[in-house]
């Protein structure tokens, strides 16, 4: 170029145009490479847990009169009076091998002659029955010769008398490992370090010492979503709990009561957002005169701005007891609001034209501005009346009768009501762009043959824009599944298993947000934290690039049309 | 027959498909309406309660009826009136009586905390007597304990009555004595923190008692002391005699008291005065009594700062990202990527980031920094712990989408003619982009700024796992060496709103006060997202012209 025109670029300008060119380069790389780093960071944090346990010889030395390892765990059988117990309860056929208690006592692992683990544990289910049988662990037929256990993990440790060794976490149902232990046949006594990092036989008159590398044995499929019997419970239970409820108890580590509220209270939310959006959306674009649509738009917009933190205090506190005091009049909104619009439009619609022209097709919402208020607000006024003609004077007790639903102040409607109202703008403003900028050729055409406008509308315009409302509703969804502050606030964050209306919930965001400050870093706990947040990152991931391409498919369309 | 039948079917079908789509456009009408309902009345909320928080209110004083017969005098305000069933009453242990099924409950604020009674209440409204507004019933605004609700009787100073009576003389002269308690409340707390505190720092640096030095320093500090003591003997030498709603006497000194006026006997101007008074001290003060009152000022400034920071670190990188994402880079598979993951983060939830800032920027990153700069001061961690700096990071990261699609949207709207004519005439790329696309671009850049403020200003949950506490004891700011603390915990509105709304001992206290945080921060940030859209529609009017 420089020759072209004549022009000498001198030194400085060309170093500074190299400069340029770096600098830029550099940060867009950058914001690659960070986005990168952030999902590999998470990797990195969660990859551990998956990491396979290992034991090694570490040394040997002459046996003394102590413990093999100094404030380690040897064997701690059942009595014989529970084990006699199980028998005649029918729990226990066979004929019992070597036994270990577990969690203080309240569960015991019982080996048998064909080389099942059979854990039995104290359950609350019915008075008469105190033990049931937890879980089976198919060892592949080791003979058990020797059993101990981790004393804070429920990690064991079963010996065959030839030196092949299992670890197993029982309420995990994880083995993990299995290994023929060098020098450990014939073992006479066995010891597990406290914590579990060192495990000990004597075969005759010397001890060897082996190295434990087992950080998280608690961590398996089983353990994160499907449902464990834990003492104490009557029943399998998927369960959430990481500070443990007693001693001996072990960190609960489900994550599926947190997936499932998450969705739950995304559901809901999507339930309120995506009718009233969409329906909102498609108004505003296709028949808003333009002077309201300028207002409405960016006012409606503006709304997806307000800090969620301010919405959900204002569903925990504003909100919450208001929706309780009127549950029945709430409940019946949707019905009422359907029924008063449609009888208002009929209404409008049979007075005489002179009436009619004054307020046209374009400035309606003005219009029902004032009916759906009113609507709302006879809807909500009329609960009492409405508890005593349909549901006997008090909505949560015929809740309770009726389905077995105790009604909780701050549940998943409330949540729903107000995260539907932080999802509306995305879902509305996606939506409106789409069906705005269907070419007006297609619908003008369409008119022009004769369809009413409402059939354009659902005939030609909906479906040309259907991938757009497709993306409108996904990147909603994904944003309420993300959404922390306002399922925070608004529930009571019980991580429960349910899908009512009218209970709480624990979503995966609120719960890393309660927890993750005072998780200990590197703990399986932490480590579960990271996977809960990048199960969310991977699902909004994928939800958002499903919408993008979704997205460039409509834009395509447009192309062709 | 049939053919007839189907033809009545097909009209009335077609009849039933207008009014249907008729019914259809009805309620599409309608949606949008409720849109708009939702956003009005959520900004109807948020303004009424919220400014509502600083208006003086009338001090009722009621006779209520008890069991047996008595009455019992009570002074408050009332803060909520409701409808509750009977039956609910009833339940709740509640005696009714008989009568309407509906019954009207109030909820009187009480205060005097330190006294024993409860501060909240609520009466049924049937068991009122008498309802009147005394003039002379005060509002003592005090530091600890609460407002206090009383009859002042008498101004003393040190033990000797000055003024008695409920009259105007009263009046002025417990504002004279407030202002003076004030003033040398104040004085106080300068010398307190000021000479006081540089005084014994002084001598505390001198180790050995041998140092000649020693002795004019403990002399200083004498001096000091001997002043303070005479300040703090100002402050406490009034006390107001007052009496409580039921005639008991109590002794209340001035020392603790911030405010005191007579709301029942207010003008309107003197109201309003207060009123913006009130407003002020939110806004410019600290918060006192575990955050269930006083101001919100270290929230405001914590928010500014972490805001301003994030904006200092997310501009360039972001403004650079869009710049090659538009103007260097070939656009390719590589820049397509780029955009994808761009957009994605965009959708990635905040909390997300909270986690990798965590993880990743405190933990990691700091306690590299910790392990090579502050290993004197280990374990107990200087960056190795959330803080100011991390904080900014994690929300530059989380706002970097906003700056890059604002700038790049931007830099699409300059016509290509621009930057040829600017080549054509010699000008390198670089000087292309510094002098001719950047500064054309300055208000795309601008809107993508202010939107990444407004953002960031809003975000509360992974702020929640990288710095933010409910209470502060220092702000991030100081005149102390390096001046700005990058490592220190800070206060922030949104998270203020969320402690004191949830986790607050006495919910009822705090309510109004949760209002009106979030009145200032909802104000905040929808001004700087209108901001935002006016500066975007004057860059579209800048290139209308130049298009044509």
């Amino acid at each position: 170029m420089s020759r072209l025109a004549g022009i000498r670029v001198d030194r400085r300008r060309r170093w500074v145009d190299r400069a340029t060119s770096a600098l830029v380069g550099a940060a867009g790389v950058g914001v690659l490479g960070t986005i990168l780093l952030m999902l590999l960071y998470l990797f990195w944090e969660v990859t551990p847990l998956l990491q396979p346990a290992a034991i090694s010889y570490s040394h040997s030395e002459a046996a003394g009169d102590g413990a093999l390892l100094p404030g380690g765990r040897g064997p701690d059988p059942a009595s014989p009076a529970l084990l006699a117990g199980l028998e005649t309860a029918g729990l226990l056929a066979r004929p019992a091998g070597p036994s270990v208690r577990l969690a203080g006592g309240r569960a015991v692992l019982v080996a048998t002659g064909d080389g099942e683990l059979l854990e039995f544990g104290r359950t609350s289910a019915a008075p008469d029955r105190p033990w049931a049988l937890f879980r089976r662990l198919d060892s592949g037929g080791l003979p058990v010769r020797w059993l101990v256990a981790e004393p804070q993990r429920a990690v064991v440790f079963a010996l065959a008398a030839d030196g092949r060794l299992q670890a197993w976490h029982t309420a995990a149902e994880r083995r993990l490992f299995a290994t023929r232990l060098p020098r450990a046949a014939g073992a006479e006594a066995v010891a597990v370090a406290a914590d579990g990092t060192a495990f000990a036989v004597r075969v005759g008159e010397t001890v060897h010492h082996y190295r434990v590398r087992n950080p998280h044995p608690e961590v398996s499929f089983t353990s994160l979503w499907a449902s464990a019997w834990h003492p104490d419970y009557p029943a399998p239970a998927r369960v959430w709990q990481s500070s443990p409820a007693g001693a001996g108890d072990e960190p609960k580590l489900n994550l599926a009561p947190l997936a499932l509220g998450t969705f739950k209270a995304a559901l809901y939310s999507m339930l309120f957002a995506a009718p009233l959006g969409v329906l909102a959306a498609v108004y505003t674009a296709y028949f808003m005169a333009r002077p309201l649509r300028r207002v409405v738009k960016p006012g409606i917009e503006l709304m997806e701005a307000v800090p969620t933190v301010v919405l959900g205090f204002i569903a925990g506190l504003w909100l919450a007891p208001r929706v309780e005091h009127a549950l029945a009049g709430v409940l019946a909104a949707p019905l009422v609001l359907v029924a008063g619009v449609v009888a208002v439009g009929a209404l409008w619609s049979s007075l005489p034209g002179r009436w009619r022209r004054r307020v046209p097709l374009g400035y309606r919402p003005l219009l029902m501005l004032p009916v759906v208020a009113l609507l709302a607000w006879a809807s909500v006024a009329a609960s009492p009346l409405i508890e005593t003609a349909c549901f006997g004077g008090d909505v949560s007790g015929w809740l309770e009768r009726e389905f077995g639903i105790a009604y909780q102040q701050r549940n998943a409607l409330v949540v729903g009501m107000a995260m539907g109202f932080a999802v509306l703008p995305t879902v509305f403003s996606i939506t409106e762009d789409a069906i705005f900028s269907v070419p007006r050729g297609l619908s003008d055409g369409s008119l022009a043959l004769g369809a009413t406008r409402w059939q354009t509308l659902t005939g030609v315009v909906l479906p040309t824009a259907s991938p757009g409302i497709f993306s409108a509703l996904m990147i909603g969804l994904g944003r309420a599944i993300g959404e922390t502050m306002i399922v925070l606030m608004a529930t009571g964050n019980t991580p429960i298993l349910d899908v009512d209306p009218f209970t709480g919930l624990r979503s995966l965001s609120a719960n890393i947000a309660m927890e993750a400050p005072e998780s200990i870093v590197g703990s399986t706990h932490f480590r579960v934290l990271f996977l809960a947040a990048l199960l969310l990152f991977a699902f909004t991931f994928v939800i958002n690039t499903l919408a993008e391409l979704v997205r460039q498919r409509l834009r395509y369309r447009y192309a062709a049309g | 027959m049939t053919t007839r039948r189907r033809s009545v079917r097909e009209r009335f079908g077609a009849g039933l498909r207008r009014q249907g789509g008729d019914a259809l456009e009805w309620l599409a009408a309608a949606a949008a309406a409720l849109a708009l309902v939702a956003v009005l009345a959520l900004v109807a909320l948020l303004t009424v309660r919220g400014l509502g928080h600083f208006w003086p209110g009338s001090l009722k004083a009621l006779e209520v009826r008890e069991g047996g017969g008595a009455t019992e005098s009570l002074l408050g305000h009332v803060l909520a009136r409701r409808n509750v069933p009977a039956l609910q009453l009833r339940e709740a242990g509640l005696a009714p009586g008989p009568g309407p099924e509906q019954r009207e409950r109030l909820l009187l604020r009480l205060g005097n905390r330190d006294l024993g009674a409860p501060e909240f209440r609520w009466l049924l409204a049937s068991d009122i007597v008498e309802e009147r507004t005394p003039p002379a019933a005060t509002v003592l605004e005090r530091s600890e304990w609460g407002p206090l609700f009383a009859y002042p009787l008498a101004l003393r100073d040190d033990g000797t009555t000055l003024v008695a009576g409920d009259g105007p003389a009263l009046r002025t002269a417990l504002a004279e004595a407030l202002a003076a308690t004030v003033q040398a409340r104040e004085a106080l707390r300068a010398l307190e923190q000021g000479p006081l505190a540089a005084a014994s720092a002084a001598l505390a640096r001198l180790r050995s008692s041998a140092d000649p030095r020693v002795t004019a320093a403990r002399e200083r500090l004498a001096a000091v002391e001997t002043e303070r003591r005479s300040l703090r003997r100002a402050v406490e030498r009034y006390t107001l005699q007052v009496a409580l709603a039921d005639g008991q006497r109590v002794e209340q000194p001035l020392a603790t008291v911030l405010r005191a006026y007579q709301p029942n006997a207010l003008s309107l101007p003197a109201r309003l005065g207060l009123y913006f008074s009130q407003l002020w001290d939110f806004v410019s003060g600290a918060p006192r009594e575990g955050n269930t009152d006083g101001g919100v000022f270290p929230a405001i400034f914590g928010t500014v700062a972490l805001v301003l920071l994030t904006a200092v670190l997310v501009t360039p990188l972001g403004v650079l990202a869009a710049v090659y994402l538009h103007e260097y880079a070939r656009q390719g598979p590589l820049t397509r990527l780029v955009r994808i993951a761009v957009n994605n983060l965009a959708g990635v939830p905040s909390l997300v980031f909270g986690v990798f800032g965590l993880g990743f920027f405190v933990y990691v990153l700091g306690g590299e920094i910790d392990a090579l700069f502050f290993a004197d001061r280990l374990p107990s961690p200087t960056f190795g712990s959330p803080g100011l700096l991390w904080a900014s990071l994690t929300l530059a990261l989380l706002t970097l989408p906003v700056v890059i699609v604002a700038t790049e949207e931007g830099l699409a709207r300059i016509p290509r003619s621009v930057r040829e004519g600017s080549l054509a005439l010699g000008a390198t790329r670089a000087e292309t982009l510094w002098r001719v696309v950047l500064p054309m671009a300055t208000p795309a850049m601008m809107t993508g700024l202010v939107l990444a403020v407004a953002r960031a200003a809003g975000e509360v949950a992974p702020l929640m796992l990288v710095g933010v506490v409910k209470l502060a004891p220092k702000l991030p700011v100081s005149d102390e060496f390096p001046y700005l603390h990058l490592e220190q915990k800070f206060m922030n509105l949104g998270f203020h709103i969320y402690d004191i709304g949830f986790h607050s001992p006495d919910p009822d206290a705090t309510r109004s006060l949760v209002y009106a945080t979030a009145f200032l921060l909802v104000a905040l940030i929808l001004v700087l997202n209108l901001a935002a859209v006016i500066l975007r529609n004057r860059l579209r009017e800048r290139y209308k012209s130049l298009d044509t």
